[in-house]
């Protein structure tokens, strides 16, 4: 199943829903969001490419300690992101997609959790389309990457 | 033997009528719930919504008191276990915890409690100021203690609850 159906982030065929253009991708073992107008482009990244730039979970502060690590069987291989504010190349790991989400399942945060996270740029949250999948997508502003 | 007449009885009924006082005294709404072993409260009217059940989807990079956020309806609410913050022992969520949907200070959130004990109105003579004896991280967050099913309760201040932990407490 990809990142977006695991999110319920389907088609809308009737195009009724406002929607905001996102790229997920996977840091960690998390699903991670940005706004695809942050984007500049994507890539496959070679082990010498990735060494030269940061990684999503370093630039976000993602802890990679077992216990916060939901998402198990995810594929593993590494893509560049071209963001665009701050001009950057970015390690992210597959998969990266391409998804135009309704701004009706995009959840600002709560204020105790914008107050208390310690990640990076961290916006908002996407709800799993199933309840017994229990993690979130995060959503990040990387203009606070730099 | 002198008879008693109607009259007398009617006056007798009269009197004793006239000696209940029927005193309309202010009530409070209290939500009295368990932490490990002791009891607290909130004001009723600062919580929205008591959630026996609800799923709690965690988000990395909170502090372990965080326990991440419930959908209510649409919409998502963080939920915070405020053990660390009264000093008193988490074992976890258990069977029969309980999320607070409560309101204050500008802030909405939820609270894990280890039980719901009751919901009440009680008399607000009830309520006394906090005792002077009190641990000092609690001076600040009682606004007043009470006995209720022969357990002191400690009545929390859920603007400053919500307003410490905003700014790093607990």
């Amino acid at each position: 199943m990809s990142e977006a159906a695991e999110f319920g982030l389907t088609d809308d065929p009737d195009g009724v829903d406002d929607r905001l253009d996102l790229v997920l991708f996977s840091a960690g073992a998390w699903t991670v969001g940005i706004e695809a107008a942050q984007v500049a482009g994507a890539w496959p990244a070679t082990s010498a490419m990735a060494s030269n730039c940061a990684t999503a979970c370093a630039l976000i502060g993602l802890p990679t300690a077992p216990q916060d690590a939901p998402q198990e069987g995810k594929r593993t291989g590494m893509h560049l992101l071209s963001l665009k504010h701050p001009e950057q190349d970015v390690v992210v790991n597959l998969p990266v997609e391409f998804v135009s989400v309704p701004f009706r399942q995009i959840h600002p945060l709560p204020a105790l959790l914008a107050a208390r996270t310690r990640l990076r740029g961290l916006r908002a949250v996407i709800l799993p389309a199933d309840a017994s999948d229990q993690h979130v997508a995060l959503l990040f502003d990387s203009g606070t990457w730099a | 033997m002198t008879k008693t007449t109607l009259d007398q009885v009617l006056t007798q009924r009269r009197a004793a009528n006239q000696e209940i006082v029927n005193v309309d005294e202010p009530t409070i709404k209290l939500v009295i719930f368990a932490l490990a072993g002791d009891w607290f409260a909130f004001y009723g009217e600062r919580i929205r919504e008591i959630i026996a059940d609800a799923t709690v989807f965690f988000v990395p990079g909170c502090p372990s008191s965080l326990e991440g956020v419930i959908n209510v309806r649409g919409d998502i609410e963080s939920v915070f276990r405020p053990h660390d913050m009264l000093h008193v022992s988490d074992s976890g969520a258990g069977a029969k915890s309980s999320i607070l949907l409560g309101r204050g200070g500008g802030i909405s959130s939820g609270i894990r409690v280890d039980r719901v004990i009751d919901v009440v109105d009680l008399p607000q003579s009830v309520l006394q100021s906090p005792p002077a004896t009190l641990p000092e991280h609690m001076r600040t967050l009682v606004l007043g203690v009470l006995r209720f099913a022969e357990r002191p309760v400690a009545v929390l201040d859920i603007d400053r609850m919500f307003g410490d932990y905003a700014n790093g407490l607990g």
